[in-house]
């Protein structure tokens, strides 16, 4: 591949990225998955970031490298969705928010129970109607 | 690899575009027990050198410790 070299001892691979294609914290986090396998030195060349990777065990470099370009694409991919899922991720983040708000939560609780009053007091109201109604019936027929 | 022999001593270059001092400083202090370490700054690289024994696997570590240090600082 054209972007992964091996050094000319054999013993690290050279890995460079173009910056405008990967940003510096896709570098950085593709860099951080490797910490364990591989010593990492970052640098600069004509505009390109070096990547240098000298595995820890036994393990071919080349194979290193292309594995980096590979986590590269990962973060690249994972940041970019980030970017698309932000406003919704903003949305949900201020709902859970609000919903968490005790006074916000009191103030609804509140009108509802009035609201329900009302409705109660509407119905007793037709009730008493009803039986005023009923009587004055009652009344007439035994008038009648 | 920014990282050359002298001697004794190994020099670990790391370009000032992808490291910052408080991290190297900081890892520094955590490696002084192991190893004597220097710094110096020259144009847009810190140059850290380090002596004794094992410098350079130490020196590949320190890197890497710093690297690991610069998503938290």
């Amino acid at each position: 591949m054209e972007n992964i070299k091996l050094s000319d001892d054999g013993n690290y691979a050279i890995v460079f990225v173009n910056p405008e294609v990967y940003s510096l914290p896709t570098i950085y986090s593709a860099a951080y998955v490797f910490l364990d396998r591989a010593y990492i030195v970052l640098d600069k060349e004509k505009e390109r970031v070096v990547v240098y990777l000298k595995p820890k065990e036994k393990e071919n470099p080349e194979k290193l490298g292309m594995e980096f370009h590979n986590e590269l694409l990962n973060y690249a991919n994972y940041s970019s969705r980030v970017k698309e899922n932000n406003e919704i991720t903003k949305m949900i983040v201020q709902r859970a928010l609000l919903s968490a708000d005790t006074t916000l939560a009191q103030d609804m609780e509140d009108k509802e129970i009035e609201e329900l009053i009302q409705e109660l007091e509407k119905e007793e109201d037709e009730n008493v109607k009803n039986i005023v109604k009923e009587l004055k019936d009652d009344d007439r027929k035994k008038g009648g | 690899m920014m990282i050359e022999k002298k001697g004794d001593s190994i020099i670990l270059s790391l370009n000032k575009d992808f490291y910052n001092d408080t991290a190297i400083d900081s890892v520094m202090r955590n490696f002084a027990e192991v190893c004597e370490i220097e710094r110096e700054d020259s144009d847009g690289y810190y140059i850290v050198h380090l002596n004794g024994e094992g410098a350079e696997e130490i020196a590949l570590e320190f890197a890497n410790h710093v690297l690991a240090l610069m998503k938290v600082v």
